[in-house]
């Protein structure tokens, strides 16, 4: 059987600057699977790749044996992504939200309300399905971008720190929602998280920085390899302390700079 | 209260700056007063502000993080740009067709066939507009960048179409500037139906329309040049979605 997710050479290039340099890797199906880096490390980029939105300067990208770059439609069927930033319409009700999605994504209507009951309930959010998302909490905007994903049944969900800004309580939660999810569904989950101890509820974890990956393996793989007993131990290890700062700041200059040149222009 | 707020806009226009340049100023037409010139003018220009203003939303979306939901999902980026000028074009003709009203309070008289022209000239600038708008805004990223582009590209095109003065006796790099700007024509037809289905004399289109080689542009014409216009833009809009 074919990996779900084929990465192979991958180059991502803004003008002079590399967000994501060469790399290649595969997630199985079914898979949890953990991808973390440093802040400006390339990982929304490769995310953003991956889901469709931006076109790779090289290299090839499959998401359930579809090529990203030609069967786009194809793939953004197959997947189903929760952005960093919340992507709700604030004025609509939760219910609203959800069936736009269903609209946009083609999901007949008999079978978006059966499903749409079914997830709600996975997330605790029933009796908020009719009130307007502006009066949501940041958790519960959360839950409700996790349901949207899955409406349309995606292969893959992919989830760009799905964690952030959100309390211990609400984090333990997101997390117990995906574990229920992979009990019940074959799907593979594809996440980004600053939260270290996060990635041990995953199968394999690949560490990325300055746009290429330097670490992969599972979590025991990757602590025996580095003489850790933390993740947080095997990613400070592997990025280092001391010359994180200074070349952060090479980077974000980049970024800075290909923002004044970018303008408004993507 | 929006509403309100939105009539406000042209009520000022009609009834004060109408009025009162009719007062000092008169127009070379017989038995036409500024103030009745400037009625469909005054539609034309509210409706390039609402239609191009409509678009202001993608940029909304995009700063609310709801473009990505949009952008990632698996339906024609065609349909996103449609979508959007056809929203678009809603909005602003129903902010638009209560001005119709205001026709008898400058001597304007409504006629039923004046009303049903209208109506759908109006819908297919909206769209025009519309269409213009997203055509820009889906190209941009934040929200303020939007709204310097609007002034630099909203107001040009109201003052050089015609809406607010004859395009007769012009300077010629100002004629020029009028003649190849699509809006021109597009504020013409609401004029020509205007003036050939109330009371006032229609051969006074002779004198307001745009003319090409000394000939007066026919309505077809214009409608084609409008509708040919409107194609571009939103051919424009969907290649912006494919690479946004």
């Amino acid at each position: 059987m074919h990996n779900i997710i084929e990465v192979k050479d991958l180059i991502k290039k803004y003008k002079d600057f590399t967000a994501v340099d060469g790399i290649s890797f595969s997630v199985g199906r079914g898979e949890f699977f953990g991808f973390v880096g440093p802040n400006g490390a390339g990982k929304t980029t490769t995310i953003s790749i991956l889901s469709t939105l931006l076109a790779p300067t090289s290299g090839t990208v499959m998401v359930n044996d579809f090529d990203v770059a030609k069967q786009t439609n194809q793939v953004r069927s197959s997947i189903g992504i929760i952005f960093q930033d919340p992507a709700l319409d604030v004025e609509l009700t939760a219910w609203e939200n959800l069936w736009l999605h269903a609209k946009l994504y083609d999901v007949p209507k008999d079978k978006f309300e059966e499903r749409a009951k079914e997830l709600l309930e996975l997330v605790d959010m029933v009796e908020w399905k009719n009130k307007i998302v502006r009066s949501f909490s940041g958790g519960m905007k959360r839950r409700l971008e996790v349901v949207r994903g899955l409406l349309h049944h995606p292969k893959v969900l992919f989830l760009d720190e799905p964690t952030i800004g959100l309390d211990p309580q609400t984090r333990a939660l997101i997390w117990q929602y995906l574990k229920n999810l992979r009990a019940k569904e074959d799907i593979t989950v594809f996440v980004t998280t600053h939260y270290l101890p996060e990635t041990e509820n995953c199968d394999h974890i690949a560490i990325m920085d300055k746009g290429k990956i330097i670490a992969y393996g599972s979590p025991e793989e990757l602590k025996t390899q580095f003489n850790q007993h933390s993740m947080d131990g095997v990613f400070i290890e592997v990025t280092g302390h001391g010359i994180r700062d200074e070349e952060l700041s090479a980077d974000a200059t980049a970024r800075t700079q290909f923002k004044q040149r970018g303008g408004w222009r993507r | 209260m929006r509403v309100l707020t939105g009539f406000s806009f042209p009520l000022l226009w009609l009834l004060i700056f109408g009025n009162g340049i009719s007062a000092s100023l008169s127009l070379p037409i017989p038995g036409v007063k500024f103030v009745q010139f400037l009625f469909p003018g005054i539609i034309a220009q509210y409706l390039i502000f609402t239609g191009m203003f409509s678009a202001i939303s993608i940029l909304q979306d995009r700063e609310f993080g709801f473009l990505k939901e949009i952008l990632v999902s698996p339906i024609s980026r065609t349909a996103i740009a449609l979508g959007k000028i056809l929203g678009g074009a809603t909005t602003s003709s129903l902010q638009v067709l209560p001005i119709l009203f205001l026709g008898p309070l400058v001597g304007v008289n409504l006629t039923v066939k004046m009303i049903l022209l209208l109506i759908p000239a109006i819908i297919l600038l909206a769209i025009a507009l519309s269409s213009i708008g997203v055509a820009i805004t889906a190209r941009m990223k934040s929200l303020d960048a939007g709204q310097y582009i609007f002034q630099f590209l909203a107001f040009p095109l109201v003052m050089l179409s015609g809406a607010v003065f004859p395009l007769h006796n012009l300077p010629v790099w100002l004629n020029l500037l009028t003649k190849i700007n699509p809006i021109s024509y597009a504020v013409d037809i609401l004029r020509k139906i205007v003036f050939e289905n109330s009371n006032l004399p229609p051969q006074a289109i002779e004198s307001l329309s745009p003319t090409i080689n000394g000939h007066v542009v026919a309505i077809h014409h214009e409608l084609l040049i409008v509708v040919l216009f409107s194609s571009v833009m939103i051919f424009f809009a969907s290649r912006a979605f494919h690479k946004a």
